[in-house]
């Protein structure tokens, strides 16, 4: 009973954070290159690849969020194996084909230097790996370590939320400056959620 | 040229000529006839010339009615200081102080004068009766009447002091009268000042909660306020006198970018409109002389690309600085 209202205030939550990311994407249409973020990015926005980049990473990232309501349903992998197949086939080629590669490429451009290029570049690269590796499992039949790779795969995903839900934190809380907070979210937002997701994965290996 | 050379010629006139008037000594005369000849060439030319040398031109007190009249001539000649209400209600919402600048264009007949005030970004012509005294001018003008703002000045100029009242022809109005006590500058556009951000405390006007804030005489007066940041970086970057770029303001707060890009406006003598960012600059900053209403023709090329730039990033602080997003 309690494990029920626990899951229903999670997916409730997940939800309001699905819709701001669904707000967010939606100021990108129709196509314009000085709206929203972009118009902090106008050095870049002639380049024709980041502008690829960008609209592909905005308009396919926002699909991989969709994973996070079925793919970790036990009942779905358990009672509907063909729609998890499915669905997980989806996520895999979003992040792979699209959302990855598009976002190693803006990660270049990232504001802040060095510091938060890496961070975007390293997460890209790290989110990719993970995914793959979580395929070659499953394709190997072993479910655990599929499980496994999945967990720190879609944590990486997270990361969508999890960055801005930081940054707004961070600015109510201590007033910083705007790049300054950028870097210090551009690490924080995905290396926490690896580094519970491995909590996870230790804690799920002891039982 | 020909208005120096006037002006030279009048005054040395009015020393060698008026013996029986002078009680100065012949030395005397030839220190104020330089100090004159150098205040008629320096209104006249491009050099700044300080308070100080004007004050000191202005020694001679038969000499002073010629001065003045020299000011005239001179575009950039203006009378500067804090218009200050006489009755002030916290709670009516209306201005405590704003600067004020007066300038006189005419005097006919050593009788009639002709001026104009800039004030909170409107400028309003005066005109009416003067009285030339000894070492004093007294003049009692009305402004045109048809601005529900109008009113009459009532004031006194002497040596380079220009003091006096104003009472509004509508005594309804939330600031009825004002005094002030307006010191003589010339106005120059300099690319290099800077405002001083550890002076200036920020409120927004008519935002969430009231507080107290005591002024110079120590009275409390009270302002809708919330305290915005404002960093050094205001200081420290001039946006007319190198092209800015990305790096200079993106790590930058929303007040800092105003305040760089306002600066600019300032320099020009720009009276605002805005209130929050009119008392910055009428209170807290000392070069800033409110000249014009409208400097739009007078910003550099250069100004205008930074404009450009300071006004994308203060707009996108403006919307997604707090909010959930990147």
């Amino acid at each position: 009973m309690i494990k029920n209202i626990v899951y229903f205030i999670i997916v409730l939550v997940y939800s309001f954070f699905c819709y701001l990311l669904f707000k967010i994407t939606i100021q990108y249409i129709p196509i314009d290159t000085d709206v929203a973020f972009l118009s902090i990015k106008q050095d870049y926005v002639s380049l024709v690849h980041y502008r690829l980049a960008f609209f592909l990473h905005v308009f396919s990232s926002i699909f991989v969020l969709l994973a996070g309501y079925t793919q970790f349903s036990r009942y779905i992998y358990t009672k509907k194996p063909n729609f998890h197949r499915k669905m997980g086939w989806f996520y895999v080629l979003l992040t792979l084909c699209l959302a990855g590669p598009s976002g190693f490429i803006i990660g270049i451009y990232a504001n802040g230097g060095l510091t938060s290029q890496i961070a975007f570049c390293l997460l890209a690269i790290l989110w990719m790996f993970f995914t793959f590796k979580a395929v070659q499992s499953i394709q190997s039949k072993d479910i655990i370590k599929h499980k496994e790779w999945m967990i720190r795969s879609f944590s990486l995903a997270l990361s969508a939320i999890t960055l801005r839900a930081w940054k707004y934190i961070i600015i109510a809380v201590f007033h910083t400056r705007p790049i300054d907070t950028y870097i210090i979210v551009a690490w924080l937002g995905w290396v926490l959620n690896l580094l519970i997701a491995e909590f996870i994965i230790y804690r799920n290996r002891k039982t | 040229m020909k208005k120096s050379l006037i002006g030279i010629i009048s005054i040395a006139s009015l020393v060698f000529v008026g013996c029986g008037e002078q009680e100065t000594t012949k030395e005397d005369n030839n220190e104020v006839t330089v100090a004159a000849t150098k205040l008629a060439a320096q209104i006249n030319g491009d050099a700044m010339v300080t308070t100080n040398e004007i004050e000191q031109a202005n020694e001679s007190e038969v000499l002073l009615e010629k001065n003045l009249k020299a000011t005239l001539n001179a575009d950039n000649f203006c009378y500067v200081g804090q218009f200050e209400a006489l009755n002030f209600d916290q709670e009516s919402g209306g201005m405590r102080s704003n600067k004020i600048t007066i300038q006189f264009d005419t005097v006919m007949n050593d009788t009639l004068i002709f001026g104009y005030s800039i004030v909170a970004g409107n400028l309003r012509p005066f005109s009416g009766d003067v009285f030339i005294g000894n070492d004093y001018w007294e003049i009692n003008v009305k402004e045109p009447g048809d601005d529900k703002y109008d009113g009459q000045f009532i004031m006194n100029l002497t040596q380079s002091i220009l003091s006096g009242k104003w009472y509004a022809n509508d005594s309804k109005l939330k600031v009825s009268g004002r005094k002030f006590k307006l010191e003589s500058k010339l106005f120059k556009y300099d690319s290099s000042l800077m405002v001083n951000a550890r002076w200036i405390p920020l409120y927004e006007h008519g935002k969430t909660k009231k507080g107290n804030i005591l002024d110079e005489d120590g009275e409390e007066y009270y302002v809708d306020e919330v305290v915005e940041t404002l960093t050094d970086a205001s200081s420290e970057i001039n946006a007319s006198s190198r092209e800015l770029t990305k790096e200079d303001l993106e790590n930058l707060y929303k007040t800092d970018l105003e305040i760089i890009r306002n600066t600019i406006y300032a320099r020009h003598g720009y009276s605002f409109k805005n209130r929050k960012i009119r008392n910055v600059f009428d209170q807290y900053v000392d070069w800033y002389i409110p000249f014009s209403i409208d400097v739009s023709g007078e910003l550099t090329d250069l100004e205008v690309k930074n404009i450009t730039l300071i006004k994308r990033y203060e707009k996108h602080a403006d919307t997604y600085y707090d909010n959930f997003g990147r």
